[in-house]
């Protein structure tokens, strides 16, 4: 084997996407189809699908019917959004290898990525019961599925079961920081995002930035009604604004009135500027 | 929605997806919104432009439309059967209303927030849920039309 092809391959099991792809470059031998699955491994590891989706066309060429650069080819395809074509390229590996288990695994995630839970449990139904709840990567899909499904409980069970597994787990830890922002829990989202920063650290500016968002000061009157709940909020507004004249006649409801509907109005627009405006300067 | 929620056959694989462009969803938070300024009517129109964007997840249309129908049967009840010194005044009908439309954008809610996580795309972000202010002010005055004739024949 090529020593350059073996230190590519050393790099992107460190998610060193960029390295791997320096290496590539000293290749001189294209006709073994490692090349261009490695090739684009590493081209997604630095989100640049397209090319890497040339790669995997390329390598297929030389090798039609390679699962790897299949998987490669439909993950490039997904990245770009084009999850019918990247289901056409798994369907088509997997009608040859039914009880193939990466293939299952990637089909699953693509079409819980897709929104479809239906067709993703169909399809983790064919995974072996030991082998889905055996491995983080499989407990994180059955977490995500759960998530989406609005499960949130069990969301929980799977995805703290493969945090104790391997607890440097970063596509884990996102999806605890994704189930903890659905629970307007943004202390605990913005604590996983900046674990999930320090684990991998191709990504750690995207997650570090996300997580400086999440905790920004302009934020906090947003997150007050976020901890709270708009409707608990609005009863309880109801409640003083009908009750409160009654139970204390000098209730200074006209201010109340004014701090309620600002808080409203503040929790609409500024979240939604301040992401724009943090994007505008390059700080998201 | 074809396909919405039935597994996929034994067997070889099929294609489930379309290669069309969707529509990110609307935030569910936004219900609530939705529900206090425009009625029940309006959170309906909202939940179901919402849940051919969501996630297929089972039984989601059937828990919509369960939510649905128990919210508009609540709102048609309280215009039935509230005492009338409660009907005396129109601020309390519309706010027993509200009362029954929020507690409907409550469980709809629950029901599609992590759906709507499943549906967004890769930008992350939902539509705003302004795009369908046309729909909402249609449907609060649809509501207030109806509402109407009942708070006629009881003051």
């Amino acid at each position: 084997m090529d020593p350059h092809l073996l230190l590519a391959s050393q790099a992107l099991d460190r998610g060193n996407g960029a390295r791997a792809l320096s290496h590539l470059d000293s290749v001189t031998d294209f006709s073994d189809p490692e090349v261009f699955r490695l090739r684009a491994a590493a081209l997604i590891s630095s989100d640049r699908f397209a090319e890497a989706e040339d790669s995997a066309r390329r390598g297929l060429e030389l090798a039609p019917g390679n699962r790897l650069l299949q998987m490669e080819l439909a993950r490039s395809l997904s990245n770009q959004d084009k999850n019918a074509e990247a289901e056409r390229v798994l369907i088509t590996a997997l009608n040859q290898a039914p009880e193939n288990l990466p293939l299952l695994t990637q089909y699953a995630w693509l079409l819980a990525h897709s929104g479809d839970a239906v067709g993703a449990h169909a399809v983790m139904d064919r995974i072996p019961g030991d082998v889905l709840n055996g491995h983080p990567s499989t407990l994180a899909l059955q977490g995500y599925v759960a998530l989406i499904e609005g499960r949130q409980r069990s969301a929980r069970q799977f995805l703290n079961q493969g945090m104790a597994m391997d607890p440097e787990s970063v596509s884990t830890r996102m999806l605890l920081a994704l189930e903890n922002s659905l629970d307007d829990k943004p202390r605990s989202s913005a604590d996983n995002m900046l674990a999930a920063a320090m684990l991998d650290p191709e990504m750690a500016g995207e997650y570090g930035r996300e997580a400086r968002y999440i905790q920004h000061p302009l934020l906090a009157p947003a997150r007050l009604i976020g901890r709270i709940g708009p409707a608990k909020l609005w009863l309880a507004f109801i409640v003083v604004i009908y009750l409160g004249p009654q139970v204390w006649p000098g209730i200074p409801l006209g201010p109340i009135l004014v701090a309620y509907f600002a808080l409203v109005i503040y929790s609409w627009t500024v979240p939604w500027l301040l992401r724009r405006w943090m994007i505008f300067r390059g700080q998201l | 929605m074809e396909q919405f929620d039935s597994p996929p056959p034994p067997g070889p694989f099929a294609p489930r997806l379309s290669s069309g462009s969707q529509t990110a969803p609307f935030r569910p938070g936004a219900y609530f919104y939705v529900a206090f300024f425009g009625g029940a009517i309006a959170l309906g129109v909202v939940a179901l432009m919402n849940l051919g964007r969501l996630s297929k997840v089972t039984n989601l249309p059937q828990k919509t439309y369960a939510v649905l129908a128990l919210t508009a049967a609540a709102a048609v009840a309280f215009l039935l059967v509230a005492p009338e010194d409660l009907m005396a005044t129109t601020r309390n009908v519309r706010l027993g209303l509200r009362m029954i439309a929020v507690a409907g954008s409550i469980a709809l809610y629950r029901f599609h927030k992590g759906p709507a996580l499943g549906a967004l795309k890769s930008d992350g972000e939902y539509t705003s849920m302004w795009k369908a202010i046309g729909w909402i002010i249609a449907a609060s005055i649809a509501q207030g039309l109806l509402v109407a004739p009942f708070v006629l024949a009881r003051t």
